[in-house]
């Protein structure tokens, strides 16, 4: 029978909203944070300047006035990391979000139109998918010489397949989900269902993913350089940097280290950022 | 028939952890199911039907916690149980169906071996030895070709025949309660009254205890000696078939069957209908007294404050301060 | 003016395994059936019985694979660029779980807006134009700003309908619109719908599995098995005096045999070199004979506008 002699109790306890709980979910931003002043301003990091040559004191050790020390030319360490660090991060940046951006339209496409279409474009996907990046790239430089724009252009090349891939496959799931059809119903065009309505659910996966390549476009542009393929001197760029640095490994040890501290923060700062996204993604999934 | 109680709930509460806080999904619940009785719960989102019945077989997700009441079956209070007791209770005592038929199948293994397997695991028999067993069940449940659906899998049999191959599992250990889990809403309609005839056929036949969950009340009124209506987590009316749906005195069990379709009404005329929508259970927890209140045209100002007592006659009880008249 | 279907037919490829021939199903078997204005059609069914098929035929969103469907007069199938969009505007579906078929990424009032925007109206009149219509289905101002996550079945399936009013549509198919509410809020929305049915003259489509509702709201019900039909008649005659069998048994005046347990009532496997052979329902049909299984029945008129499929009824 129905008895009831109490209000029943009030299980929901009282959100406990303090710093720690905040800071514990939100941390990455910080770190994103952190990033973008270096990018934006790097001078507010490290005020000396990177280009500025002091041959008397060149592969100076740490001191007071050279935090890190000077390198063959006597130029500040530091300075030149933070604005390597920048290249680097802007760079990749820059070829993770045009390849993840022609990958979509590709594999949106791919995807939404099937037939023939479809057939053409993965095709092609799988023909740039079988490139070596390393070995275009050689290939782009002995053309029009080495460079940014062929880093750039040999990294987006053999980037965005993947993506397309990914796109497509999504696509394809998603195009038999119900609103689709209520949106063709709705006189909504193909173009605008892949933009309106399928866009917003590929952009956490999409997210995630191109975040974390932007750490590995960061390795794989610091090898190129490295090889000389990319920035020229005097350009600071990490690997360019850590090109000059090892011949000299013996007698600087901080002119190869610091560089490749760099890039190791920068790599894991994607890799933190990217799984914190995927954790996101999961908890918001409906 | 005024039988021996087989199972009592007792003022349960359940409430689940959800990201922040918990929400409380049934407060102070109380009812009891008796020998050769089929007992309907009825109620609608947020009524927190389903929630009650996997309570009572301590079959709660991870984040589901009993906060109070107790369970007594066969003198016991499950809730008090050990994880081993209880399972040992569950498939050969207590048996429960759950939703959908269709995905409450292991889809790689034979039905044979799933409606045997209650043997195997608690009678410690082998599947051979089982078979037949299983073989009678299905017969008694109205499958005719026996041996061809013990050899097939889920994917290749409709739902009513998986439904009654569930019934069959749940039954083969003869349990003294059974629980079914909206156990013809994933059903054609030709399908269902096979399933609930059938249902009504095997409570009689074993004089079981049976519990009943649904949402639609006209579809339970059809099979059930006693409905039980629930809504926004609590009990609002108990009483026989007969009486809920003639003279029931909750404004929610009379605006219920007022707003479903009966043949007396006039061709594409409007129809009475409840104003609003059923609540989640944070509504529920943000607003004390009745939670019908933002619906019921008879609220009064206790009704605001503090959830009604319940009052009995004659087992036909009620939650309400302004409760509909005996028409 | 009304939509029409002409012995439409659509078949499904379900497995393509050359140099086999594929293999096909049966959606939906050569429906005759007419939407009119101001009127409600009916269209009763199981799962498997082409229902949802034929909804999305009418509405445009699947081809036929035989016959034709006729808007206003036009066939469907000579459509140019224009008339599509014509027809968009003036036939509007309401699906059955606003859940899904509305994009839960999106705010309520995208989602009311939408074909505003595809029919290239400002911002500032879609803003007015969903606060009209909101008011229209009954909905307070503020569901506006929401997320398709806070807001109730019914009150998403109200959404739905102010959606599938925006363009001021001249035809409403309503494929199982209650079916996924809850039983309290069922009736609230139905009303609705006569309502509108009655202030706009619209011309409705009324799909559902529910004999009760459908006879409420139909003019005529056109009942449906495995993809064919086989009763056509008003919504009263059909339900005082219903002439096929299926139609007894779904109105629980008669039993159906018990089920094959090979078929899997979900899918009409019936293959499309077999259909003209016998009668779609006869392995169930309490009033089977021999004949049933030689000869397909044709739909004839047995009283007048009563039409059934059935050598006996």
């Amino acid at each position: 029978m129905i008895a009831d002699t109490t209000q029943g109790t009030r299980v929901s306890a009282e959100r406990r909203v303090n710093a720690v709980e905040v800071a514990s979910r939100w941390w990455p931003l910080g770190l994103i944070a952190i990033w973008l002043v270096i990018i934006v301003v790097p001078g507010l990091v490290a005020p000396q300047d990177p280009l500025a040559l002091n041959l008397q004191s060149t592969l100076a050790p740490p001191s007071a006035q050279h935090l890190f020390g000077t390198d063959q030319a006597g130029r500040d360490l530091w300075a030149r990391c933070v604005w390597g660090v920048r290249y680097s991060l802007g760079v990749s940046i820059l070829i993770v979000v045009g390849a993840a951006t022609i990958g979509t339209i590709i594999g949106g496409v791919a995807g939404l139109f099937r037939g023939p279409i479809d057939a053409l474009l993965m095709r092609t996907t799988d023909v740039f998918l079988a490139f070596p990046y390393l070995i275009l790239a050689i290939a782009i430089a002995s053309a029009v010489g080495p460079g940014l724009t062929t880093v750039v252009v040999a990294l987006t090349a053999v980037w965005w397949p993947g993506y397309a891939r990914m796109v497509r496959g999504q696509v394809l799931a998603l195009k038999e989900l119900p609103f689709v059809e209520g949106a063709r119903a709705a006189g909504t065009s193909t173009l605008m269902i892949l933009l309106r309505h399928l866009l917003p659910h590929l952009l956490p996966q999409l997210s995630a993913r191109v975040s974390m390549d932007v750490g590995y476009a960061v390795l794989a542009l610091t090898g190129l350089s490295f090889l000389g393929l990319g920035a020229q001197p005097p350009t600071p760029e990490l690997g360019a940097i850590i090109a000059e640095a090892h011949s000299h490994l013996l007698v600087a040890w901080w002119f190869t280290t610091l560089p490749g501290l760099f890039v190791l923060a920068a790599v894991l700062s994607s890799m933190v950022v990217s799984d914190w996204l995927e954790t996101r993604n999961k908890s918001s999934f409906a | 028939m005024a039988q021996a109680s087989v199972c009592s709930v007792s003022d349960l509460s359940v409430a689940y952890h959800s990201g922040d806080g918990w929400l409380q999904a049934v407060r102070t619940v109380s009812f009891d199911v008796r020998r050769g009785e089929i007992l309907a719960v009825v109620g609608e989102t947020g009524s927190g039907k389903s929630t009650t019945a996997t309570a009572v077989i301590r079959m709660l997700p991870a984040n589901g916690r009993v906060i109070s009441g107790s369970v007594m079956f066969d003198g016991r209070d499950l809730l008090g149980l050990s994880t081993g007791e209880m399972r040992k209770l569950r498939g050969q005592q207590i048996a429960y169906v759950p939703q959908q038929p269709m995905s409450a199948f292991n889809p790689t293994m034979t039905i044979g071996r799933q409606v045997a397997e209650p043997l195997v695991i608690h009678r410690g028999v082998s599947y051979t030895k089982a078979a037949p067993e299983a073989g009678r069940r299905l017969k008694e449940m109205g499958i005719h070709e026996v041996t061809r659906v013990m050899r097939s899998y889920p994917h290749q049999l409709s739902g009513g025949m998986l439904q009654r191959a569930m019934i069959a599992t749940a039954m083969i250990c003869q349990p003294r309660l059974l629980i079914l889990d909206e156990p013809t809403s994933a059903l054609d309609v030709t399908i269902q009254r096979q399933i609930l005839s059938l249902i009504k056929q095997v409570q009689a036949d074993y004089q079981l205890a049976v519990v009943l969950i649904s949402h639609d009340l006209t579809v339970v009124s059809q099979v059930a000696d006693r409905i039980l209506v629930m809504y926004g987590g609590r009990g609002v009316e108990v009483g026989s078939t007969q009486e809920l749906m003639t003279a029931g005195r909750h404004p929610y069990t009379r605006g219920l069957l007022r707003s479903t379709m009966s043949s007396g009404v006039e061709h594409k005329s409007r129809l009475p209908s409840l104003s609003g929508y059923p609540p989640n259970p944070q509504e529920v927890d943000r607003e004390p007294g009745c939670p019908f209140r933002p619906r019921c045209a008879r609220a009064v100002s206790e009704c605001g404050e503090k959830f009604p007592p319940g009052t009995f006659q004659d087992g036909h009880g009620w939650a309400c301060y302004n409760p509909e008249p005996l028409s | 003016m009304s939509l029409v279907a002409q012995a439409v037919s659509r078949h499904f490829t379900t497995s393509r395994r050359w140099p086999l021939p594929p293999e096909v199903t049966v959606g939906v078997d050569r429906v005759h059936c007419s939407v009119e204005p101001g009127q409600t059609l009916g269209v009763v069914g199981e799962s498997g019985s082409g229902k949802s098929t034929l909804a999305r035929l009418m509405l445009g969103l699947l081809e036929p694979t035989g016959g034709r469907i006729e808007f206003e007069g036009r066939r469907m199938d000579s459509f140019g660029h224009t008339e599509w969009r014509e027809f968009r505007r003036a036939v509007q579906p309401i699906f059955q779980d606003p859940r899904s078929a509305l994009n839960w990424r999106h705010s309520i009032e995208e989602i009311i807006t939408e074909p505003l925007r595809n029919f290239g109206q400002g911002a500032e009149e879609r803003k007015q134009k969903a606060l009209a219509l909101l008011q229209q289905v009954r909905l307070p101002t503020h569901v506006l700003q929401r997320q398709t996550s806070d807001v109730s079945g019914g009150q998403l399936q109200r959404v739905a309908i102010a959606r599938a009013l925006a363009l001021d549509p001249r035809y409403l198919v309503c494929d199982e619109p209650l079916s996924a509410l809850d039983v309290s809020v069922q009736a609230g929305v139905l009303n609705l719908l006569l309502e509108l049915q009655g202030t706009r003259h619209l011309a409705m489509m009324f799909i559902s599995h529910d004999l009760e509702v459908v006879r409420h709201v139909s003019d005529r019900v056109i009942v449906m098995y495995h993809g064919a039909v086989m009763e056509d008649a008003p919504a009263t005659d059909l339900y005082r005096q219903p002439r096929h069998p299926y139609t007894q048994v779904l109105l629980g005046r008669a039993s159906p045999l018990p089920e094959d347990a090979a078929m899997p009532a979900t899918a009409p496997a019936e293959a499309v070199r077999t259909l003209d052979s016998h009668c779609p329902f006869a392995d169930r049909c309490p009033l089977r004979q021999a004949r049933c299984f030689e000869e397909r029945p044709a739909l004839r008129e047995l009283a007048p506008g009563h039409k059934a499929a059935c050598h006996f009824a």
